[in-house]
């Protein structure tokens, strides 16, 4: 049996001083697909992916990334991330920051140097990190994620402050890369773009789903559990399930939970 | 794979540290050379004397600077680290060899610029030239003591990331400079037990360094006419010790570093 790329098994997650969990029961398992997690700010998926990282430890239940214990993992190669602050190890310019990271991975920089002048962003190689905008500064990430061939990819809202070129030049790139993938991100708007993606809903610390980003136009959002419902929930307003096809509120053109939970309760 | 080399040249670009860590030691040189010299005895012995413990003692500051900015430094990197070691072909030896590498070529540069300055200087002051007598020796004890400050200073971040808390750090990150004043200041005037100069790291590389600059073995309190002399092997032998076990604690502490936001260190 081949080993899931990422396997989360009943992941609490509690920040030391906190009376609430930032990730409650939460269980996901990643082969080579790619899914995508949709939630409010706040609401866990940045902590779940730093859990994977391991910047964040595990409160109780399991985290496997290629079947190794997240906290005892070494030296696995295969894991591409944006988050900027992983690539802080030192204040050296762009340009040195990808030698650097093709040398810690043990790569070539060749791709990614290529991928900075396609997305037009050459001007930036002699800069260090904190001198770029919050939207360059993204995109380094986003790019260092896919390069050094990832098998696993976990990106944090790698489209926040991009601009829309760039956004669609970074979905082909997705596209064409063999990883799996989870990505976060708040914009529910997005997901036609990822039509073929798992997806699921975070909301309050809970992973709800799967379901397909693809049929995201016949997804319903309702107050109490329904019969038939594809997932039944708790929240703080309240029981909330999602059904196909027919139900109190429509997901299509909601741009984020939040306001589509609103208007549930 | 090294990081050795990024690594010097990041600390080399430092603008705080070098200031810190050299042009704020010229400007000691300068007083120890035109203002407190005034009185000393006008013979070649008691102005090398002088002259190197002048040399000993500032260039034990600037390294401590160093040890300060290391520790600094490496709190903004524990995302990276705690990342590298899991996902990277870093490993926690490799990283803190490659930062002693660093350390050391780093405290080699910072200990000879302090030899230029308080050779022009004294030579100036004194109408002599007053060179350091054991060049090779001199490289040595600033190798390993830059080696020493880079174990020092990892050792007390992983020691505030991990078990007190990054609110600690603006304290945690003067103990090295607290104590190079403590020691350092009272190898010159004090009489401190022989065993205390050779097991304090302080006190080693002071001697060390004393003894490397005028070519004599330093004494229990340089400043004074203190005739009880050290003997150079017993304090080298105690400052490589203290290395081997500081980048030893280093490397196993290091697998378990925290991932810490550098907001949390915030006071105010």
């Amino acid at each position: 049996m081949e080993v899931p790329a990422l396997s989360v098994q009943d992941l609490t997650v509690r920040y030391p001083g906190s009376e609430t969990d930032a990730v409650r029961q939460v269980s996901l398992e990643l082969g080579d697909d790619k899914v995508v997690i949709v939630g409010p700010n706040g609401c866990g998926k940045t902590t779940l992916l730093k859990t994977v990282l391991g910047l964040t430890p595990v409160t109780s239940g399991s985290v496997r990334v290629f079947g190794k214990d997240v906290r005892t993992v070494r030296g696995e190669l295969g894991v591409g991330t944006n988050l900027a602050e992983v690539y802080r190890l030192m204040t050296v310019p762009v340009g040195g920051l990808l030698s650097l990271w093709s040398d810690l991975k043990g790569g070539t920089d060749a791709e990614v140097r290529r991928w900075v002048g396609e997305f037009g962003l050459q001007e930036i190689l002699g800069r260090p990190l904190h001198r770029l905008s919050t939207g360059q500064m993204k995109l380094v990430g986003d790019l260092l994620a896919l390069a050094y061939s990832p098998r696993l990819l976990l990106l944090d809202e790698p489209f926040d402050n991009v601009d829309f070129g760039r956004r669609h030049r970074y979905i082909d790139l997705l596209a064409r890369s063999p990883a799996a993938v989870m990505m976060n991100t708040h914009e529910i708007e997005l997901l036609p773009a990822f039509p073929s993606w798992g997806l699921y809903f975070m909301f309050e610390g809970q992973l709800i789903g799967r379901f397909r980003a693809g049929d995201l136009d016949r997804l319903y959002v309702n107050r109490g559990a329904r019969p038939g419902a594809l997932a039944t929930f708790r929240t703080s307003v309240g029981e909330v399930s999602v059904t196909l096809d027919q139900g109190d509120v429509p997901m299509k053109g909601a741009s984020n939970l939040s306001y589509l939970l609103e208007r549930v309760a | 794979m090294s990081l050795a080399l990024p690594y010097t040249r990041a600390v080399l670009r430092n603008p705080n540290l070098l200031f810190w860590g050299v042009a704020f030691m010229g400007f000691w040189f300068v007083l120890g050379a035109y203002v407190f010299s005034v009185g000393l005895a006008a013979t070649r012995s008691s102005e090398l004397a002088y002259t190197s413990a002048w040399y000993a003692i500032m260039a034990l500051f600037s390294l401590t600077v160093l040890a300060m900015g290391i520790a600094t430094s490496m709190t903004y990197g524990t995302s990276a680290l705690a990342f590298g070691f899991r996902y990277t072909r870093l490993t926690p030896i490799n990283y803190a060899l490659s930062l002693m590498a660093a350390a050391a070529v780093v405290g080699l540069l910072f200990s000879f610029v302090m030899a230029a300055l308080v050779s022009g200087l004294y030579s100036a002051r004194f109408g002599i030239a007053i060179l350091p007598a054991n060049l090779p020796a001199l490289v040595g004890v600033s190798v390993l003591s830059g080696a020493f400050m880079m174990g020092l200073g990892t050792t007390l971040v992983i020691l505030v990331v991990n078990y007190l808390g990054l609110r600690s750090m603006s304290f945690v990150e003067f103990v090295p400079l607290v104590l190079s004043y403590i020691f350092g200041f009272a190898q010159l005037y004090v009489s401190l037990p022989v065993v205390v100069l050779y097991v304090s790291p302080w006190n080693d590389m002071e001697s060390l360094l004393y003894q490397a600059y005028s070519g004599s073995p330093a004494t229990t309190a340089l400043a004074t006419s203190s005739t009880t002399t050290l003997f150079w092997p017993l304090s080298a032998i105690g400052l490589a010790v203290w290395v081997v076990a500081l980048v030893g604690i280093a490397s196993v502490f290091l697998r378990r570093i925290r991932s810490v936001s550098i907001q949390e260190g915030r006071q105010i």
